[in-house]
């Protein structure tokens, strides 16, 4: 258990702080691309691509930093009513629904990712980049929701404090 | 199954799941894909893959995450303090003083931070204390933050609606247009009500008002345009056509990053929490939306959308009937959800249903962003409520509720307004295309 919460913290931590600059890049790319086009009227011709592809990778590196933080939005109006130990298990139960759905979609975004590598799909943009790479941060992050989850359940089950690192305004407004 | 047993089905799982605090980005997927296996066994869950890649590689929803961390860096550069000040000198005037700088502090930066509670939040900070101190009741205060808070969608740019436009395939810039007047009817709502309230009961604010000299004057209105060009600039350029909604996004950012540089306030580890913050909140918005589109995909595989357009068509209830019926279903489920997750849930069964009606797709994005401010306010979890009990940890949050009610009976009427009145919505998206 210690390994395990030792190693998502790490990840949060380190995957957090790449997300962060994946979105400096994005911003760099929007403006170069806006400059380029006023002032010397051309075009990065991959700004729209590959605005795509960073936004991809900058949502799933941000998910296990959701999860572990507790930034998820729910309604806890009923639950925190509870005894806390029916709490527990109620919380037990959301995160292997989580689970069995994180885990679902690992399968699905891994076969996306397996038949581009598989038949060498590419963009149809003039880059022609090989979906795999930007393809890859999906099953990636999937996974690491899954040992998230992993985590979460193993806490609870072995009766320790459930993290509630985040704040009643994190939601989007 | 019939469709009427499935949508059952779908309605039980959701409620059960959402109301024993399974997050809603977990249950909206769970409901989809027990629905996909129910009808097709295992059989479509690798189009889930497809579904999850078309969602994220979204050119349209880059926005999100920039317009956010715009959002952030203004809000932790001291602009936010600035512009608050300077509305306040200029504000003086006008019954309710500060009560008024609340209202169009809470509009402006709203607008900018795309995040209705972070802004009730932050100028309820430099507020509340201020308000307090001065003498100023509670009971406007409190309002005037919750209910200033809720103009952020409304005015634009506005995450809810660049949410929207993704989903059902719009133009964004038209629906951020269509909010220009009806953010500006509620501005001028809000402002008429404190006015009103503050005539009918001077006690409620200072008797004495500070006077201010013209070099004070002169200061505020400086204090006041960095952020006001801002927005006119981010606006203007889409109307005009100059940039995308994207591009105005990081262009907004450049922007808003040479304004903290000329404050001197922002720090790298300001900025480096604004990049998190951003990357979180974007992250949510992003899971959010993948999991509607994986209940839309089961909701569209079952035929509901399309069944339940016919069924209601073939009630033949009349437009308004058909509409406040809408407005009382999104004033029930804003009590417990946020304003994305409702429209995550309820536009794939609806979409169909309001083609066939002929009710217009940009007017209805402008009724549904009201709805979603409406949910900020609506206890038991209205994010306004708790962002402003967060930093009035004194007052209950029944009290916080009533002080917001007459905000969210204005929000109400406007929808209303705007059933009698699409024009308000739609004239200005109409002269854009001229």
């Amino acid at each position: 258990m210690k390994v395990l919460a030792g190693v998502l913290a790490s990840a949060e931590f380190a995957l957090g702080r790449l997300a962060g600059l994946l979105l400096m890049a994005l911003l760099i790319l929007i403006n170069v691309e806006v400059a380029a086009r006023y002032l010397f009227g051309s075009s990065t011709l991959v700004a729209d691509e590959y605005g795509g592809y960073l936004m991809a990778w900058i949502t799933m590196l941000g998910t296990i930093h959701l999860l572990r933080a507790d930034r998820h939005l729910s309604m806890r109006w009923l639950v925190d009513r509870l005894s806390p130990r029916v709490q527990n298990i109620v919380g037990i139960g959301a995160a292997l629904i989580g689970l069995a759905i994180s885990a679902a979609l690992l399968y699905a975004t891994y076969l996306l990712a397996a038949n581009s590598w598989q038949f060498g799909s590419t963009s149809i943009q003039p880059s022609a980049t090989p979906l795999v790479w930007p393809q890859l941060i999906l099953p990636t992050g999937y996974a690491l929701l899954c040992l998230a989850y992993v985590e979460e359940i193993l806490r609870r089950l072995l009766g320790l404090s459930p993290r509630r690192g985040g704040d009643p305004g994190a939601g989007p407004g | 199954m019939s469709w009427e047993v499935t949508l059952l089905l779908y309605a039980v799982l959701l409620g059960v799941a959402i109301l024993f605090g399974v997050p809603v980005v977990a249950t909206m997927s769970l409901v989809g894909l027990v629905g996909i296996t129910l009808l097709h066994g295992t059989l479509l869950w690798p189009s889930l893959g497809d579904i999850v890649w078309n969602t994220v590689n979204s050119f349209t929803l880059t926005a999100v995450p920039l317009f956010v961390l715009m959002g952030e860096i203004i809000l932790r550069s001291g602009a936010s303090s600035r512009f608050y000040q300077g509305v306040s000198v200029l504000l003086n005037r006008v019954p309710g003083n500060l009560a008024q700088a609340n209202i169009m502090a809470c509009a402006v930066f709203s607008a900018i931070s795309g995040s209705s509670t972070a802004t009730a939040l932050t100028i309820g900070t430099v507020a509340l204390p201020e308000m307090r101190r001065r003498g100023y009741n509670d009971s406007i205060t409190l309002g005037t933050l919750t209910g200033g808070g809720a103009l952020g969608n409304l005015i634009p740019p506005s995450i809810f609606l660049l949410v929207y436009a993704a989903v059902i395939q719009q133009s964004v810039i038209d629906l951020f247009i269509a909010t220009i007047i009806p953010g500006l009817i509620a501005v001028l709502m809000f402002m008429g009500y404190v006015a009103w309230r503050v005539m009918r009961d001077p006690s409620l604010v200072p008797a004495r008002v500070p006077r201010y000299s013209v070099a004070q004057w002169l200061l505020a209105l400086c204090q006041c345009m960095p952020v006001t060009m801002l927005i006119f600039a981010i606006v203007g350029g889409m109307y005009f056509g100059v940039v995308t909604p994207t591009e105005a996004a990081g262009f907004g950012c450049l922007v808003a990053l040479l304004l903290s540089a000329c404050y001197r306030e922002l720090t790298w580890t300001k900025f480096e929490a604004s990049l998190l913050s951003s990357v979180a909140v974007s992250s949510v918005v992003m899971l959010i939306i993948i999991a509607g589109q994986i209940l839309s995909f089961a909701v569209v595989q079952a035929g509901i959308g399309r069944a339940t357009a016919q069924f209601l068509v073939e009630l033949n209830f009349s437009p308004l009937v058909f509409f406040t019926a809408l407005f009382v279903l999104y004033l029930v489920l804003g009590t417990f959800l946020d304003g994305i997750s409702m429209m995550m849930l309820t536009v794939p069964v609806l979409y169909p249903t309001l083609k066939l009606m002929g009710f217009s797709d940009v007017w209805f994005g402008v009724i549904l962003v009201i709805q979603a401010e409406l949910a900020q306010l609506s206890p038991p979890i209205g994010l306004n409520l708790f962002a402003v009990q967060s930093i009035a940890r004194d007052v209950p949050l029944t009290t916080i509720a009533w002080a917001s009610l007459p905000y969210a009976a204005m929000l109400s009427a406007l929808s209303f307004l705007l059933y009698f009145f699409p024009q308000l919505a739609l004239w200005l998206v109409a002269t854009m295309k001229d």
